[in-house]
């Protein structure tokens, strides 16, 4: 399983692409967990979703760092980036996931049962999205490859 | 079964949890305690959500909707396309 993210952000105008998880023929993987918190001291109405992408972002990508559970694991086969130079990933319309946090202190967190969680299949990919609201905060998100 | 948490103490808003699971035909989020307004049951594949694609009726006409019948459709096109030299390895 692979964590990434957590270094602080915040969304300069939404709605903006967070960070992107991009796949590889004949990979799968899937998401299992996504993660946010808020780091601001006064209230701010946050919104964020996970969507997957109609089209891949072209261009050379602004890689995130992605660790391993395990330090022997191998390394990660997928792309999680926080900006492409060309062209951005088009988002679907419907969400995966989508709801709303207050970044004062708040965070958020969902994670999947056992066999659950959102496939990445192939060359596509899906992004976490701030739709809303511009303070500060960190995002992390997990997933698995077969 | 998933599990959702949303932390809004800071702002008097409390601590909001779900058990979550997923549509069976396109892998969305559908959270239990909303599973009766947003939620409906296919006989062939399980909890699915409200969206007119994901509708039970449509699901055997033309075959399963579950998603992993698509995931699997999909691995075997890339399996194919490496096969024949269409796709890099």
């Amino acid at each position: 399983m692979f964590p990434a993210g957590g270094a602080t952000y915040s969304p300069a105008a939404p709605p903006v692409m967070i960070i992107d998880l991009e796949g590889v023929a004949g990979k799968v993987a899937r998401i299992v967990e996504v993660n946010g918190g808020g780091e601001v001291t006064a209230t701010g109405a946050m919104t964020t979703r996970l969507a997957r992408d109609t089209a891949v972002g072209t261009g050379a990508r602004t890689a995130v760092s992605i660790a391993k559970d395990y330090s022997n694991d191998p390394t990660s086969d997928f792309f999680l980036s926080s900006a492409y130079a060309t062209t951005a990933p088009t988002v679907d319309t419907p969400s995966l996931l989508g709801f709303g946090w207050n970044a004062h202190g708040g965070g958020f967190r969902w994670k999947a049962g056992p066999d659950e969680g959102f496939f990445i299949v192939g060359a596509i990919s899906a992004q976490m999205r701030a739709d809303a609201g511009t303070s500060q905060s960190r995002y992390g998100i997990r997933w698995r490859e077969y | 079964m998933g599990y959702l948490v949303i932390d809004d103490r800071a702002q008097a808003g409390g601590v909001r949890e779900w058990d979550t699971v997923h549509c069976r035909h396109c892998e969305a989020l559908i959270l239990v305690t909303r599973y009766r307004r947003e939620g409906a049951y296919c006989l062939k594949c399980g909890p699915v959500c409200q969206r007119p694609e994901c509708s039970p009726e449509r699901c055997g006409r033309g075959g399963s909707l579950h998603f992993m019948r698509r995931v699997g459709e999909q691995l075997r096109r890339d399996a194919f396309a490496r096969a024949a030299g269409l796709a890099e390895r």
